[in-house]
């Protein structure tokens, strides 16, 4: 997938628009003001439950762009399921253990981050030294996580570096917001139904999912309801041969 | 505070700390510990998770000793209480989810069990939505009632409010800044949140026996709750106003 492509499906951007420069800016901005050396927009597949490289500054476009992210993986990951930004380092080896309790004597030898670090780091043969996570809300509901990644040997980001990460993902928020509101308003004028996002699938009730996208099909496009019943024959006829 | 009262507070304040410590139950709603971690095995005495099952929440003892962490950042949150409060006993109550559905619901059965269960401390480095508040409110006037001390987090991202519960007066909200030592604490009486902690860059236990650096209200929230752990291992008796007041006196 493509990053106009990841932007335009799950955040309905389309390319070379003032909202895909915008959110450029922001990201370009936002790592130049943290000296990160590196900085990405990943945005939600609500259908997944993952999140998706869909913009990088700094970083090699043909590697991330497309890479998938689960929620709650890492630090990106823990910042999509918390709704709070995180600030951190990959995972490293050290020990205090025995020690009494106060400030520990720190790290002592650095390994490759394990599975808890940053999945960045799984994504490139170097391993980020610090790492800032931003998630992007839109009426508390989360749309996608900006990042800002160093690897310069020792760097930290500090909290200020957060606060900042923060503020430009809220206003990245408000880009998608108001472009999700251009898009109902051109679509009422239209005299067709707004797109609807992609809900998250409940595993627990998929004839539920499937009914109620029947019925928005009946409503908005009753010509599609062909497609989806020859669809679903087909899947059955898999199935159950498969099953038989 | 300064003065002759603050520097009196403080003395007796040393001489607690240095007084044999009663055992104390840290409950830490998270995501879930690694009990495995060699920080975390010993000191980990039960662990729970919040289910959601036909919109009801309920709190499922799980098997001790094993990683029910599902994000890491329990894990981080916990090592921090422990290395800070040697008498505390860690009580791991996971309120989320891999896909970070129904924390509300389940944080506030969480809650309801950790106080239930006698626990005195309770860390929660995690803010519910608005919606949740009258309910978690409710929940925090009857811990404050039963003698337990709730340590929140202030939200690290601004929206609209700053955090619940860390709003609520019967609950020790906390911020964080860089300070020397885990061990400081700032009062700032004219902030919604009281405390300030440590919690820049903060050394962290990670699943699976490595260490990580964190920042974030999160990680000086468990600062604070270790320091109130170690307050009441002093003075059991000690009521949750009277540990806030402690707590000003040894601020900075």
């Amino acid at each position: 997938m493509t990053e106009l492509a990841a932007l335009e499906t799950f955040l309905a951007i389309s390319p070379k628009s003032n909202e895909e420069q915008v959110l450029r800016l922001l990201i370009e901005l936002g790592a130049q003001f943290v000296g990160a050396s590196e900085g990405s927009l990943l945005v939600l597949d609500p259908r997944a439950n993952e999140l998706v490289f869909a913009m990088t500054v700094g970083g090699d476009e043909r590697v991330l762009v497309g890479q998938r992210v689960p929620i709650g993986a890492g630090l990106t990951g823990l910042a999509a399921a918390t709704h709070e930004v995180q600030i951190g380092a990959p995972t490293f080896r050290g020990a205090w253990q025995g020690e009494p309790p106060g400030e520990p004597a720190g790290p002592t030898e650095p390994a490759a981050p394990a599975a808890a670090g940053d999945a960045r780091a799984k994504l490139d043969a170097r391993a980020p030294e610090a790492v800032i996570a931003a998630p992007m809300l839109v009426d508390d509901a989360l749309v996608g996580v900006i990042t800002a990644v160093t690897f310069e040997p020792g760097r930290r980001f500090t909290g200020a570096h957060g606060e900042l990460y923060a503020r430009i993902a809220a206003v990245a928020g408000v880009v998608v917001e108001q472009q999700r509101k251009l898009e109902a308003v051109g679509a009422m004028s239209a005299g067709r139904p707004p797109v609807e996002r992609p809900a998250r699938i409940d595993e627990d009730a998929p004839e539920r999912v499937i009914a109620d996208c029947v019925a928005r099909l009946s409503r908005g496009a009753p010509h599609a309801l062909a497609h989806v019943a020859r669809l679903l024959l087909e899947i059955e006829a898999l199935s159950l041969g498969a099953a038989g | 505070m300064a003065g002759p009262l603050a520097r009196a507070l403080r003395e007796r304040l040393e001489e607690l700390l240095v007084r044999p410590l009663a055992p104390i139950e840290v409950a830490v709603l998270d995501s879930g510990i690694d009990a495995t971690h060699p920080d975390l095995a010993p000191r980990v005495r039960a662990a729970f998770a919040a289910e959601i099952a036909d919109g009801r929440a309920s709190v499922v003892e799980r098997p001790r000793g094993c990683n029910h962490d599902v994000f890491g950042h329990g894990t981080a949150v916990a090592s921090i209480v422990a290395r800070q409060a040697p008498n505390a006993s860690i009580v791991d109550y996971r309120v989320l989810n891999a896909d970070n559905t129904g924390a509300g619901d389940a944080l506030v059965a969480s809650l309801d069990a950790a106080i239930d269960r006698g626990c005195r401390v309770v860390n929660m480095s995690l803010a519910a939505r608005r919606e949740f508040g009258p309910k978690l409110l409710h929940h925090c006037e009857r811990a404050y009632r039963r003698g337990v001390v709730i340590v929140a987090a202030k939200r690290n991202m601004p929206l609209a409010d700053l955090g619940f519960p860390a709003e609520y007066t019967a609950v020790i909200g906390v911020d964080r800044a860089t300070f020397p030592s885990l061990f400081a604490v700032r009062y700032q009486p004219e902030s919604v949140i009281e405390f300030v902690g440590h919690g820049d860059d903060v050394v962290v236990a990670a699943p699976g026996g490595g260490y990580t650096t964190k920042t974030g209200t999160s990680f000086a929230t468990p600062a604070i709750a270790g320091i109130v752990a170690l307050l009441l291992g002093a003075h059991p008796e000690l009521r949750p106003f009277e540990v806030k007041s402690l707590l000003k006196a040894l601020a900075s």
